[in-house]
């Protein structure tokens, strides 16, 4: 007489999932002046925004899981988001048989195993997409608070530089300056 | 040049070498697809050799349909070329002396033929491939082939496509770059700036025109991300290959067409980076903005070389009347503010930096 039996595994693990995306771009910065006086009004700029100058001469800024890194020499405008996540998956499965026909009750555990790793990497690479997701939704959004900010550090930039030139052409008699309209008038005498 | 098959009664040819007259002629543009594309990748049985009428048949086809396609594409046209540095004006016949544009075919387009009508194209193991150093005419004849056939039956294009003297052919490459999307090299444009290969170029200006604009007016009808990458990357290739080897030839007039297709391209001022991607499905977007972003790059590869043609205006601004090179940056001006170059540079920058994520500057 044949007795049926049943395999039930259950299992959990923590796994630490990634999930990033990044842009590159250029800044779009006038040579008004040598391309190092321009990269060091840049930098200054940008120390002042809060980035900090690493080893290689770049600057960065970390806010949350998004990285701004500017090379002030190239104008490069790296931005990176990633996001980490330690994420506990659960899976359960079921397996059976009889004891005299079919395959032993090794061989069931076994397959059930298989079965029940082949659950944990699905939830988890569906666990990935969703934090791949939520870098690319994170970026995307830090770039529209991005663009003004850098627009404004661009246009700062070309005023000192404007303002630098006009004293290397000659004494500067009057200058003045609307921050509404970004206008920037100088007489200078030659 | 082959002698001249002179009869007044009907010439009698066996089926075999019918077939190879046919193919030569369809190849050529001397026939009609219709007469012959039932016919492609019919086997025929291969005598031990061919009669010296049927030879000489194909070789005036090859000559007199080879010099009729040139003149009727472009050669006919008068226009203005560089000559030795100094630009010459008239049609092709006008513009330099008969030696410079002599077709001379060595015996491989008899060869291609006679594998076309033999050989089991489908298969790749028994791909026609050829030993010998191919002429500047051979190389035109190979270009004419693959063009006729990728018209009429895009299967047959696709078999012949891996044949070397097809992959690697630059004419080929320039006319169909999407096609060769595997090729991560881009084929040598040297020879084709220089001697009678750069007549067969300035023949070929209004061709290759049409095909560019129809190229990268293709591009929105792509719905594949990366096949739409894959073929943009593969066109910017082969024309920055073409530009550099102009540039470094001193032949900036045989980049003309592509003036005349950025003229058309760029004639509607409310374009947006985006009509160039409008066909790419939403539900097989990728998942990273940072691969769609390549991908929006990638299809304004055409727009990116117009920086190599401003940069040769820039250059030919900058030769003084003194200069050698003078006349052909005279002539170069000539063609570029008659196509109003700087406002489609202009453009072109404008919509690059659009499809840029951050525009600060």
């Amino acid at each position: 007489m044949s007795r049926a039996y049943r395999i039930t595994l259950k299992e959990s693990s923590v796994r630490e999932l990634k999930g990033s995306d990044e842009i590159c771009t250029q800044l779009e910065v006038l040579e008004v002046l040598p391309p190092e006086q321009m990269s060091e009004l840049l930098r200054k700029e940008l120390k002042e925004k809060g980035f900090v100058e690493q080893e290689d001469g770049t600057l960065t800024r970390k806010e949350g899981n998004v990285t701004v890194t500017i090379n002030p020499k190239s104008c490069e405008v790296t931005v990176k988001a990633d996001v980490k996540e330690e994420v506990t998956v659960e899976a359960k499965r079921q397996g059976g048989g009889y004891d005299d026909v079919g395959p032993n009750p090794n061989d069931v555990r076994k397959m059930v195993e298989k079965q029940l790793k082949q659950d944990l990497d699905e939830k988890a690479g569906k666990e990935g997409e969703r934090l791949q997701g939520a870098a690319t939704k994170e970026l995307e959004e830090k770039l529209c608070e991005l663009q003004p900010e850098l627009s404004d550090i661009v246009n700062k930039v070309t005023r000192e530089a404007i303002k630098q030139k006009a004293k290397q052409l000659g004494t500067i008699k009057e200058l003045s300056e609307d921050e509404e309209t970004g206008s920037l008038t100088i007489k200078i005498e030659v | 040049m082959s002698q001249a098959v002179v009869t007044t009664e009907p010439i009698k040819l066996p089926r075999f070498e019918y077939q190879l007259v046919r193919l030569a002629r369809f190849f050529v543009g001397l026939l009609p697809a219709e007469a012959v594309v039932a016919t492609l990748g019919q086997r025929f049985a291969k005598p031990d050799g061919i009669t010296t009428t049927a030879r000489q048949l194909i070789e005036q086809s090859l000559a007199k349909g080879s010099v009729l396609r040139l003149a009727r594409t472009g050669g006919w046209q008068t226009e203005a070329f560089l000559r030795a540095g100094q630009p010459k004006t008239g049609r092709v016949w006008e513009r330099g002396p008969v030696k410079e544009r002599q077709l001379l075919f060595t015996d491989q387009p008899m060869e291609f033929l006679t594998w076309m009508s033999t050989a089991k194209l489908n298969d790749v193991r028994t791909l026609w491939t050829s030993t010998k150093l191919l002429s500047a005419a051979d190389e035109f004849f190979f270009f004419q082939a693959y063009e006729a056939v990728a018209e009429s039956s895009p299967v047959v294009a696709e078999q012949i496509r891996g044949i070397k003297v097809i992959r690697h052919n630059p004419l080929v490459r320039l006319c169909y770059p999407a096609y060769f999307v595997e090729e991560t090299e881009a084929p040598d444009f040297a020879p084709w700036v220089q001697g009678v290969r750069s007549v067969m170029i300035e023949c070929m200006q209004p061709l290759l025109q049409n095909r560019w604009l129809k190229l990268e007016t293709q591009k929105a009808q792509e719905t594949v991300w990366l096949t739409l990458r894959r073929k943009s990357e593969a066109e910017e290739r082969t024309l920055g290959a073409f530009l550099l080897a102009c540039g470094e030839a001193k032949r900036h007039d045989l980049a003309r067409f592509v003036l005349g297709t950025a003229k058309n391209l760029l004639k509607h001022t409310g374009l947006q980076p985006q009509d160039w991607t409008t066909g790419l499905r939403g539900d097989g977007a990728p998942p990273r903005l940072a691969e769609r972003l390549a991908v929006q790059r990638s299809a304004l590869g055409f727009l990116r070389q117009m920086r190599v043609l401003q940069n040769w205006d820039r250059e030919a601004r900058a030769v003084g009347y003194f200069d050698e090179e003078y006349q052909a940056s005279q002539l170069w001006k000539r063609d570029w503010e008659s196509h109003n170059g700087t406002e489609l540079c202009q453009r072109a920058a404008r919509l690059l930096e659009q499809a840029e994520p951050l525009r600060a500057g």
